[in-house]
């Protein structure tokens, strides 16, 4: 949908975007570009495109860090955990938002509530439970406290995007005589296809950076997460100056992501289309 | 409330109880003990704890550091979002006026929210430097050499960190906003537009209302996520965070569990925390009773 | 059908790997394995030098080692993991966050033992080994539970080449260091450059309270519940060297947000820089081919009591908590590491040596770091080991310290206000 507006108010549009995006571009391609350089390059010039592009900065990584491993671990865990997220908070929030039962604003401000505590000062205790429940350096026991912490965040936004479409639909397939975990599966899901997606790309941006607690929880070295190295690798960059080397790490995590961004952006269009058309 | 609504009671059950055995078991329980060493003078190398009642939280309202940080929290809270939700706004205007390219231009404007903090610290450190800086070099080839000041010095520091944080941030608002305004019928645009309205007056008659739900979740995640943002700023003035940007999370990971000149305050960390859970939940109440209002007719 | 077959198959793939991969809570598969987790994150150099000496070790001994690498923020995984029950056999870091964090509650192995032994070799007494006073900052209860492996200092930092340029020798007094700093100015050149962080901003006050007033003074001030100590006039003094010293930083330094400050220098925009021996490391890949590493230490003040000859030693080293389950086999390991040979390796990327007898093989990046971490004279502790009252030292100390850097109160002022927060600090 777009509104018709005269030539020179376009032209704007497209200028005003275009300038923004070259900023966005112009970082990224200094980080890029930068990837490249040697140290002492970066140092002497830090605006400067680099001299050669040699991939020094890619093989030392690749020699130092086993990033691909820790690619397997992370490309499992996050899109198994992402949809167990969807699969519990989906339904969670429809009730909380389409349902009418006692309690329900009650246990709404309670997973908002969770929205409001820092993850950080539930580390010990959440440790204490792991080790009790020898969950410890296990990926199951990180995967049940990442989805436990994001389902507060997922649930809110859900609710946001259910409470929006018209009650008359839900009556509407009532009429057509579906129960109502039908109506769910049939009316509601398709409808919420934008939202469903949003929560998705945050959850799994979310989970895919998150490093401190993998840090803490997991130990063994074969189980660690992409995120994780990307955090060692950062600091220990940080630690002894190497920022061309730590730009190529930036570069290397951020790729897979601008991957599955790029993809989902073509599914977000494509849940458009269906909202449109049974809209 | 509709029929359709008490039907689904039903699934209320069902539906719930996974999420809220998960999330009780694997989150509130911990963060409630966590939450509980607020009474305790508790350093963390082992379980010894010392009850000291609410002195943690009398010591916290009168110290300074605490509402230093706080006023931190709300500069960033209040000029950040005001910024963030002008601009998504404007670009959300701009974006229902332009035909091409809109996948590109939005997952462009995303782009910074998939970038590690650090490395953007790293790179707005380069630009606002006051020698060597992209900024004053493109401030000098203007001809404005009077605006060039060290933008990252204590004075402006505020300023530098809130435009990165709007720079950053603004994409993930304007994508929220994009997504609730793509449910939006066209049929209601079109019927709007033959009218003669003009994309102003259909963005405040049609958008805005149309799009009040998903903007309230916009604003309500923008509060608490501005309040509890940390690697952010924490990156900001290199390895470790000049004061002048310390916010209420960062402050408390300072008690707790920095590094360096370390304070193991972990029973005072949780007090701070526990207030900071409190400030979030009163602005999430205040914000979601302010923009509440009936369900829209289509 | 294309695409479910590929979804079935990706879905059992999924699931075998899932059994793989989340199969879960093992961990402690070799039970007489030493435990050993790591201050350096993973493909640090010191990471790897730890990981030559892990691989040498276990081939000699047969011990197995699980390594690991929590990295800077090691304590933060090692506090759940002591209080759990769990601790490991072995850590390493920075005495002083080890003091503050598990030495001064006993947490730690006296490892007395261990210096009063032989070296891995038996060719001498392990202690003997090390620079004095290097081994003695980590104390409980007079025993040692700490063993460096590697020593510090800070300093003042330069380009040989633009003393050589200028006809310069090193200054030994503070004023002769300023007359340095005014010929600088005429010249149209910044004297110091520095990055602004509230660590580097403290050298400052701390230095010159050490030149003026002598080694434990400022520890003094920290600690005094009367807040007495600030009324000496030497404070004061000190307070009114910082205010002055800073018209010499480079101009917009309050901006420069660490490296920025470290390149300006390198770049030879400035010409001192007060920081810590690390900064060879930091930098060696990046100056100019004529760039020579040079040092020397806080200039001597006139009238000052402090010994001149006094010099910083912080040392980074191993400890092990006192839970560890294999005591015996960390001991080893560190013996195994503390070798010359190793000393020498750490070199390598200009971290100096905490050996003896080691000035033939010092790279010359760092010899003159190595010259006066060797020098005669008494050892203190960085900042008079002040990072140890960690809460002091941030939240009292560090807000009116970068006030007085910045130039926003006076040095009586300063003096005021620290003594009134100290107090009200103590006696809360």
């Amino acid at each position: 949908m777009e509104y018709r507006v005269n030539r020179a108010a376009k032209v704007f549009c497209y200028a005003v975007f275009i300038l923004w995006c070259m900023i966005v571009i112009l970082s990224l391609a200094w980080i890029l570009l930068t990837s490249f350089k040697t140290n002492k390059e970066l140092y002497q010039e830090i605006w400067k495109l680099p001299g050669s592009f040699n991939l020094d900065n890619y093989k030392k990584i690749w020699s130092l860090y086993d990033l691909s491993a820790f690619f397997l671990n992370s490309i499992l865990v996050v899109p198994i955990n992402v949809i167990l997220i969807l699969v519990l908070s989906v339904p969670a929030a429809f009730v909380l938002t389409r349902a009418e039962f006692r309690l329900r604003g009650f246990i709404l401000s309670f997973f908002i509530f969770g929205m409001g505590i820092p993850v950080i000062i539930a580390l010990f205790p959440t440790y204490f439970l792991l080790s009790d429940l020898h969950l410890l350096d296990s990926l199951t026991g990180l995967s049940f406290v990442y989805i436990a912490t994001s389902l507060s965040f997922s649930i809110f936004m859900l609710h946001g995007f259910f409470g929006s479409y018209p009650v008359e639909l839900d009556e509407a397939a009532t009429i057509d005589g579906c129960t109502p975990f039908q109506s769910f599966m049939k009316v509601v899901l398709p409808l919420s296809t934008t939202g469903i997606i949003t929560v998705t790309i945050f959850n799994f941006i979310g989970i895919w950076n998150e490093y401190m607690l993998a840090l803490i929880f997991i130990r063994d070295e074969t189980k660690r997460l992409l995120s994780v190295g990307i955090y060692a690798l950062q600091a220990s960059m940080q630690y002894t100056g190497d920022w061309v080397t730590l730009f190529a790490g930036v570069v290397l995590a951020l790729l897979p992501l601008i991957v599955f961004f790029i993809f989902m952006a073509d599914r977000i269009m494509d849940g458009l289309t269906v909202g449109a058309v049974k809209g | 409330m509709s029929n359709s609504f008490k039907r689904n009671k039903k699934l209320a059950l069902p539906f719930l109880l996974p999420s809220l055995v998960v999330y009780i078991l694997f989150f509130i329980y911990p963060a409630v003990s966590g939450l509980f060493y607020s009474f305790f003078d508790y350093k963390g190398f082992t379980r010894d704890k010392t009850f000291v009642g609410i002195s943690n939280f009398t010591e916290a309202l009168s110290d300074k550091i605490f509402w230093g940080a706080l006023l931190v929290n709300l500069k960033i809270m209040f000029f950040g979002g005001l910024f963030i939700f002008l601009l998504a706004f404007a670009f959300l205007i701009m974006y229902q006026c332009i035909a091409h390219f809109k996948s590109t231009f939005r997952a462009l404007l995303f782009l910074p929210n998939i970038i590690s903090p650090v490395a953007i610290c790293i790179l707005w450190g380069f630009v606002f430097n006051q020698n060597f800086g992209l900024l004053n070099n493109l401030l000098t080839s203007f001809g404005l050499e009077k605006l060039i000041v060290a933008w990252l010095a204590p004075e402006y520091i505020m300023v530098s960190l809130i435009f990165v944080i709007v720079w950053t941030y603004v994409g993930f608002y304007f994508v929220i906003l994009v997504s609730g305004v793509s449910k939006i019928p066209d049929s209601v645009y079109e019927s709007a537009l033959l009218e003669g309205a003009s994309p102003v007056q259909a963005f405040f008659k049609i958008t805005i209302p149309m799009i009040w739900d998903v903007f309230t979740v916009a604003v309500v995640y923008w509060l608490i996520s501005s309040l509890k943002m940390f690697e952010l700023p924490f990156s900001f003035t290199g390895f470790k965070p000049r004061m002048e940007i310390w916010n209420i999370p960062i402050y408390i990971y300072m008690l707790g569990f920095g590094r360096n000149d370390a304070i193991y305050r972990i029973g005072y960390a949780a007090a701070i925390a526990v207030l900071l859970s409190i400030i979030v939940m009163i602005f999430v109440q205040i914000s979601r009773k302010l923009m509440t209002r009936e369900s829209i007719e289509y | 059908m294309k695409r479910r077959l590929c979804f079935v198959l990706l879905t059992v793939f999924m699931v075998i790997f899932s059994f793989q991969v989340f199969a879960g809570g093992s961990g402690e598969s070799d039970e007489n394995a030493l435990e050993f987790w790591c201050y350096w994150d993973k493909g640090h150099p010191n990471d790897l030098w730890m990981r030559q000496i892990i691989a040498d070790f276990e081939k000699e001994t047969g011990i197995k080692v699980n390594y690991s690498n929590p990295g800077a923020n090691i304590l933060l995984s090692v506090a759940p993991a002591i209080s759990d029950g769990k601790a490991p056999d072995l850590i390493d870091g920075h005495c002083i966050e080890m003091i503050a964090s598990l030495g001064n509650d006993g947490l730690l192995l006296p490892v007395e033992d261990l210096y009063k032994g032989s070296t891995w070799d038996g060719s001498g007494v392990f202690e003997d080994q090390f620079i004095d006073g290097t081994t003695t900052q980590g104390m409980y209860d007079g025993q040692r539970w700490f063993v460096p492996y590697c020593a510090h200092t800070s300093c003042f930092h330069y380009n040989k080449a633009e003393f050589e340029k200028r006809g310069w020798e090193i200054p030994e007094t503070w004023d002769e260091f300023i007359a340095m700093c005014d010929e600088l100015v005429a010249e149209g050149v910044a004297p110091i450059g520095l990055d602004n962080t509230p660590l580097y901003n403290a050298y400052w006050f701390y230095w010159f309270m050490e030149r003026i007033c002598g080694t434990g003074a400022f520890w003094e001030l920290a600690t005094d519940p009367t807040g007495a100590a600030w009324d000496n006039p030497d404070v004061l003094k000190a307070a009114q060297m910082v205010s002055d010293v800073s018209k010499y930083f480079i101009s917009g330094w309050q901006g420069n947000v660490w490296p920025a400050g470290q390149i300006a220098w390198a770049q030879g925009q400035a010409i001192f820089h007060l920081d810590g021996s690390y900064i060879a490391n930091e930098l060696f890949d990046k100056v100019d081919e004529d760039f020579q590493f040079g040092a020397f230490p806080f200039p001597a003040i006139e009238g000052g009591k402090g010994d001149p000859a006094s010099k910083e030693v912080s040392v980074m080293g191993f400890s092990i908590p006192k839970d560890a389950k294999h005591p015996d086999l960390a001991k080893k390991f560190i013996q195994f590491a503390l070798q010359p040979k190793y000393q020498i390796a750490l070199m390598e990327t200009y971290y100096p040596t905490t050996f003896v007898g080691l000035e033939d093989e010092i790279p010359d990046y760092i010899k003159d770091v190595y010259a006066i971490i060797t020098s005669d004279g008494p050892v203190h502790m960085m900042y008079d080991g002040l990072q140890s009252l960690g809460e002091w030292w941030s939240t009292v100390f560090y807000p009116v310290d970068n006030d007085l850097i910045y130039g926003n109160i006076t040095p009586e002022e300063f003096v005021s206000r620290l003594k009134a927060d100290t107090v009200a600090y103590l006696n809360k």
